[in-house]
């Protein structure tokens, strides 16, 4: 299998704060990674780091085989990697329309009109929201709209940053399975931070645990489900 | 003494009013994309004012044209447009790119404005008119077409400014719901990571809304010069104080309640002033035997004043005052008579 994105040695943070230090981490077409870790340990900076929204002291980044180290975020999302972080991911003051066509920014207007047609046959609920503003959606669906705006661009990889988090166990769930289904179906690659570890472990191909800005397991999932020491240390995870 | 003034006054203080409105609009834009503080912003106006002044003194020194209510504003505005681009490229966002906090953009924009006006003032003061024999301070009131409002002779510029107020602002709203880069501005300005994520360049979307709050200035100050006893772009300095208040009453979180911040202020300044000094000569000067002096001077007491009201009773601005509720209040009011 291919490799979609590779992180060579990167060290990255904001300004004068060094968040991440010589991060290494792969990942091949078709695969989910998971990433986990405790609070603050620098999974949401390396997401941005990934999208070029940090500042990368060291380090290089490759996507498809290309050095994207220094490219800004708009065309980073152009080669083919969508971004949802954790909080913000839609327009609240922007129209559900509006936020899809946001979505399908730079897109000729008939391809952009088909995209969004695509996309309202996935997640049927928005057909009848597209007047509402992103604020009135609830929570679970404010994460589908988000998931729909990424698909319109047709990205090859994903990166989810806690996209259950402060979800009603449902809506949670339904989220879950919108992210299996985008891999399944859609042969999407997929980046997700999650904090309900044992969760994503389960559902997961490969694991990044990070631990105070440095990784501190790469490999399988299942292992690291079944690693007692680190899990119960670091994810919360009974032994 | 009558209460209300006079129709002249009153055009001139709507004219005014749709000026600090536009102004105020500008200034929130820019303050909303780039998160700074434009105290050039009135200085960045009189560009449009000087351009008018060699526009006339150029071109339409005899001709009484309307076409100068086109070409001005237009010239101007492209004036003022090119200056707060180079402003924004050249000297802000490096200094923000670097790390500069809020205060230290904003003291940048001061100097910009000092620099400015100096660069504005020495132009006037060393370019030869070629009708006018000094351009600076020089008075153009006379310089526009004749019109009658209600059998009255009113200067034009005063029917002019608000109808481009108006024009202005329904074109910038149709560009900002109607067109991708509008509607991806007001996306950049809720959340500018996740803009960039859509493919977004933030960065030309800050230039441009330089660019516009620019236009917008410089079409106001060109169609103001007419309001000047004498164009001077020392102005500008009374100006920002007002442009500043209108922003702030309005709540700096809309571009549309910057326009009504500004038009409230504007119009507090002058027909509040009037009829309140009014007020005060015909009823407590004799009433109470108080001493007998104008209050028409104290504009900026009545836009400084509302804005301690604003801030104190209203910190959103009357962006965040709850109108509906308000109006449901009202109806429920005349319902229960
Ligand atoms: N914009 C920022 N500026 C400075 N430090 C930040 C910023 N965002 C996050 N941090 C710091 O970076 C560290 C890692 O944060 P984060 O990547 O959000 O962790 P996680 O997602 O694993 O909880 C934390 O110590 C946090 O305080
Ligand atoms: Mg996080």
């Amino acid at each position: 299998m291919s490799t979609v994105i590779k992180a060579e040695k990167v060290n990255a943070g904001y300004g004068r704060f060094h968040i991440i230090f010589d991060v290494d981490v792969e990942v091949k077409k078709g695969e989910i990674l998971v990433v986990v870790g405790p609070n603050g340990s620098g999974k949401s900076t390396l997401l941005k780091t990934m999208f070029g929204l940090t500042r990368i002291y060291s380090g290089r980044i490759l996507f498809e085989g290309r050095d994207i180290t220094r490219e800004p975020p708009h065309v980073r999302a152009k080669r083919g990697i969508a971004y949802l972080p954790q909080t913000g991911n839609i327009f609240a003051e922007l129209s559900v329309r509006e936020n899809l066509k946001m979505a399908c920014y730079g897109l000729e207007q008939s391809i952009a009109e088909e995209r969004i047609r695509e996309v309202l046959e996935f997640f049927p609920f928005l057909k009848y929201k597209l007047s509402n503003k992103a604020k009135t959606l609830s929570g679970g669906q404010r994460q589908l709209l988000a998931m729909a705006m990424a698909l319109v661009r047709r990205p090859k990889l994903l990166m989810f940053d806690e996209p259950t988090a402060g979800l009603a166990p449902k809506a949670a769930k339904e989220v879950v399975e919108k992210i299996l289904w985008l891999r399944e179906d859609l042969g999407k690659t997929i980046i997700w931070v999650e904090q309900n570890a044992k969760l994503a472990l389960e559902k997961g191909d490969n694991a990044l645990l990070m631990v105070s800005g440095r990784v501190a397991y790469h490999g399988s999932a299942r292992e690291l489900l079944a690693d007692r020491e680190l899990g119960r240390r670091y994810l919360g995870v009974k032994g | 003494m009558p209460i209300l003034p006079g129709l002249t006054y009153t055009l001139s203080s709507l004219a005014y009013a749709a000026a600090i409105g536009l102004l105020s609009m500008g200034l929130t834009l820019t303050y909303l994309t780039t998160k700074i503080p434009n105290f050039a912003h009135a200085t960045i106006g009189m560009i449009g004012s000087v351009v008018m002044l060699i526009l006339i003194d150029r071109i339409f020194y005899d001709s009484n044209s309307w076409l100068i209510f086109l070409l001005g504003p237009i010239a101007g505005g492209a004036a003022a447009a090119a200056f707060g681009v180079l402003m924004y490229r050249a000297i802000l966002k490096p200094l923000a790119d670097r790390g500069n906090s809020v205060i230290g953009l904003m003291i940048a924009t001061l100097a910009v404005d000092i620099i400015l006006l100096n660069i504005l003032t020495l132009i006037l003061n060393l370019m030869p008119g070629e009708h006018i024999p000094k351009l600076i301070g020089a008075n153009v009131v006379g310089f526009q077409p004749k019109i009658r409002v209600a059998g009255i002779v009113v200067d034009s510029y005063t029917i002019v400014l608000p109808i481009t107020a108006l024009v202005l602002t329904t074109l910038f709203h149709l560009f900002l719901t109607r067109t991708s880069f509008g509607v991806a501005m007001r996306a950049t300005i809720e959340n500018p990571d996740l803009a960039s994520a859509m493919g977004v360049n933030v960065s030309l979307v800050y230039t441009v809304s330089w660019a516009l709050s620019g236009f917008l200035a410089g079409a106001a100050g060109a169609l103001m010069a007419f309001a000047f006893k004498g164009v001077d772009p020392a102005v500008s300095a009374l100006v920002i104080v007002t442009v500043f208040a209108g922003s702030i009453v309005g709540g700096l979180t809309s571009v549309y309640w910057g326009l009504i911040g500004g038009i409230v202020v504007g119009l507090a300044e002058k027909l509040g002033t009037t009829i309140i000094n009014n007020l005060y000569r015909t009823l407590l000067v004799p009433g109470l035997g108080l001493p007998n002096i104008s209050l028409v001077n104290y504009e900026k007491v009545m836009s400084l004043g509302l804005v301690i009201m604003v801030l104190l009773y209203a910190p959103q601005g009357l962006a965040g005052v709850d109108w509906g509720r308000i109006l449901r209040k009202i109806k429920s009011v005349k319902g229960g008579r």
